[in-house]
């Protein structure tokens, strides 16, 4: 249940009954006679100032009201509302305020007669009164949250008591009847089976109860005569009845003595009565009175039971509707813009404040900036020219021979019995920085990247060595092979092969064509040997 | 329209209507691209402290290196690294290390030169000056020629390279060449062609003009 406030207005006979009702509370603000002069203006300002412009429920509690059970016959979920505003139209062509109110029996089928839903179908005239009601909703721009039948939106009231009266472990009554006396004078009875609205009756009787016994008398007839109807509608006493009566405290015992009931009695005063629903009744003097629990009962309703289609409604609740929708809308979309636009003011803060720390430290890396370029300077060096003089430099070194070192190691593993011939000794690759400026660098590059030399030696040494004729064959080849051994201790990062033994088949090129040459005219012709070394930077 | 809705009830809606195209233009036409833009900034500011940080360790790094570097740079520059080539020059530091090295002869040629554009010598403006020389020797002994080559490496300015050697020992000690030797006429037993290249780094503003094209040495 909605707990927010509300204001009922009750459109009686004789003045319009206006509460203000809140989750806990219900008092009567004003009751305004439908003779009242500016009656409008006045109904209007009491709306929009004394109840704070409060949303209006609307309830029609005349005498003239009119109510009739239909049956409507079992059709297809899509199609029950068309027919039953058809049969409603049918049923009260000339009321304006009308509905349909869906009860929980259902008419079985029978041979002549197809399974229908049972409905009550419920209109009021449009009266004076309710135009004037209307005109004040209007002018007072209160929004108009619904209108409806009092009999109708109490009938859960008063099943409501009931429950709340029965003592627990006794059954529950099928019937129930609450009876209370209005502030115009007249009684309303409201008769519930089943927890449903069964009956309603609203007549007069004495307008004061300083004469208990008359008042009760009163009570009494109006009770009997409800009791005639309900025995037309079905009632027996097996059925089971409870009476809840509203009435001050004074009269209550007499009433109780006076009242013939088959069935439970119970007394209550009006405070009383509301204390059980769950409200309390402020600024009401006389007990009697059963409005205020009525009011306050269907102010806590977050919906009505039967609210009442009536163009004159829809035209004043539509727009307000739709602009109280709008203006929720609106207050859902500025609450999202503020935290987006809060959220986002964060994020530019926090970038600012970042921005500043950050410019804070630029500022004090471009002083430390400045000063290390102070003492740079003041080294008095062209820094440039010292790496870039250093760079070209090293870059020569690692791409030049060292020959020197070369015929060092050469040197030392010949020993003394060892004669070197020749030694030649070419770049692997093309030097960089070699050949005239005509040169395509392009192509020495190509040829550095070619993969002719992957294990990318800087130079080769083709080292030549003569053996006389007469010597042995496999202790010259032995004393090769310790000369390479001892070349690869002396040079290191250099590879020795040895090209051409002794004896070798498999020696060719130049060294073989000159061998054969020789050999024509000499044939005692020396041993010629050939190691090559492939030497690296170093 | 304000008969049924209420002053109050427009004026509600008017006044939400205005926050919220107030609040969604401060946040659509302000603050995102004012975000964005300081966003920008910052990276960008953080970027540059990045690159300063670096640069500062760069410097230091230098300034830490300068004090090794000097040493070298000292001893290339007065190794003559940064001098132009002369070829009158040339000459006399190979007659010196001919006439040191005992040397019998020596064919000796300084091919004209040329300027290279080199990416490391070009971040100090400066290229290199490269002038082929072959040389054909004929010697005693095979320590003349090392000796040889060893004091033109001292002495040359700049640096020199060595690309090509062949050395070969054309005649064998004899009663012939002992007689030659102790009568002075000095027989040559070792033959050397040597291909060297002399490196020099030059401003580049000197040779402007003849960058990439070929030039003798001055």
């Amino acid at each position: 249940m909605l707990s927010y406030s509300k204001t009922v207005l009750i459109i009686g006979d004789e003045a319009l009954y206006i509460f203000s009702a809140t989750s806990k509370s219900t008092q009567l603000v004003e009751a305004v006679s439908w003779d009242a002069e500016n009656f409008e203006v006045n109904v209007a300002k009491i709306l929009s100032k004394d109840c704070g412009g409060k949303p209006v429920v609307i309830i029609n509690d005349m005498v003239e009201q009119h109510y009739r059970k239909e049956r409507v016959p079992k059709v297809g979920f899509l199609d029950r509302n068309n027919v039953v505003n058809r049969k409603l139209k049918v049923a009260f062509p000339n009321y304006p305020v009308k509905a349909a109110l869906a009860l929980k029996d259902k008419i079985a089928k029978t041979e002549n007669l197809p399974a229908a839903y049972v409905y009550i179908f419920a209109a009021a005239p449009y009266s004076d009164a309710f135009a004037k009601t209307m005109a004040a909703a209007r002018l007072s721009f209160v929004q108009i949250l619904g209108f409806s039948l009092l009999p109708v939106e109490s009938a859960d009231m008063v099943k409501a008591l009931s429950t709340k009266l029965t003592p627990k472990g006794d059954p529950r009554p099928r019937w129930s009847v609450f009876m209370g006396q209005h502030q115009n004078g007249a009684l309303r009875q409201i008769v519930t089976k089943n927890g449903e609205l069964a009956l309603t009756r609203m007549t007069p009787i004495v307008d004061s109860d300083n004469d208990p016994d008359v008042w009760a008398e009163d009570v009494n007839q109006e009770f009997q005569a409800t009791m005639s109807y309900m025995s037309r509608f079905g009632f027996t006493a097996e059925d089971g009845l409870d009476v809840t009566v509203i009435a001050s405290e004074e009269t209550s015992a007499i009433l109780d003595n006076a009242l013939e009931v088959p069935g439970v009695v119970h007394i209550l005063t009006a405070m009383d009565a509301a204390s059980k629903l769950g409200f309390s009744l402020t600024r009401q003097v006389d007990q009697r009175y059963a409005d205020g629990i009525h009011a306050g009962w269907i102010g806590r309703k977050s919906r009505l039971s039967l609210p009442m289609q009536s163009r004159e409604i829809e035209s004043i609740s539509k727009p307000r509707k739709v602009a109280n929708f709008f203006s929720a809308v609106l207050a859902l979309s500025f609450l999202f813009f503020a935290y987006n636009a809060y959220e986002k003011f964060g994020v530019l803060s926090e970038i600012n404040t970042n921005a500043e720390d950050v410019a804070s430290r630029v500022s004090q890396l471009d002083v430390q900036y400045k000063k290390e370029v102070a003492n740079k300077e003041a080294l008095g060096y062209d820094v440039k020219l010292i790496q870039s003089s250093i760079g070209v430099y090293e870059k020569f070194e690692k791409e030049d021979i060292k020959p020197l070192e070369l015929f060092k190691g050469v040197g030392t593993s010949l020993g003394r019995d060892l004669k070197l011939d020749r030694i030649a000794v070419k770049r692997a690759k093309p030097d960089l920085f070699e050949g005239t400026a005509s040169t395509d660098l392009g192509s020495v590059v190509d040829a550095l990247n070619s993969g002719d030399n992957p294990e990318n030696f800087i130079y080769e040494a083709t080292l030549q060595l003569t053996f006389p004729s007469t010597t042995d064959i496999d202790k010259g080849n032995q004393e090769i092979e310790a000369l390479k051994l001892s070349l690869e201790q002396a040079l290191p990062n250099h590879k020795v092969v040895i090209q051409k033994y002794l004896k070798d088949t498999q020696y060719a090129d130049e060294l073989v064509v000159e061998e054969q040459t020789m050999d024509s005219e000499n044939p005692a012709q020396d041993f010629i040997v050939s190691i090559l070394i492939k030497g690296a930077s170093s | 329209m304000m008969r049924n809705l209420g002053f109050r009830r427009i004026m509600i809606i008017l006044a939400l209507v205005f926050f919220n195209v107030s609040l969604a233009s401060s946040i659509y036409l302000y603050l995102d691209p004012e975000t964005e833009n300081r966003q920008r900034e910052l990276n960008e500011a953080k970027l540059k402290e990045t690159q300063m940080r670096e640069d500062i360790d760069k410097l230091v790094v230098e300034i830490a290196n300068i004090a090794k570097q000097s040493i070298v740079f000292d001893t290339l520059k007065s190794d003559g690294f940064f001098t132009s080539q002369s070829r009158t020059d040339a000459k006399k530091i190979h007659l010196d290390a001919l006439q040191q090295s005992g040397i019998i002869s020596a064919d000796f040629s300084v091919r004209p030169g040329a300027v290279w554009e080199n990416e490391e010598a070009n971040k100090s403006s400066h290229v290199l000056l490269i002038s082929p020389i072959e040389i054909s020797i004929k010697a005693l002994d095979d320590i003349d020629v090392f000796k040889y080559i060893y004091l033109l490496e001292q002495s040359f300015p700049g640096y020199i390279s060595t690309q090509d050697i062949v050395l070969s020992r054309n005649g064998t000690i004899n009663d012939t060449t002992l007689r030659g030797i102790a009568s002075g006429a000095n027989p040559p037993i070792v033959e050397a062609n040597i291909k060297l290249a002399w490196r020099t780094m030059v401003p580049k503003e000197d040779f402007a003009e003849s960058t990439a094209s070929e030039t003798g040495p001055q």
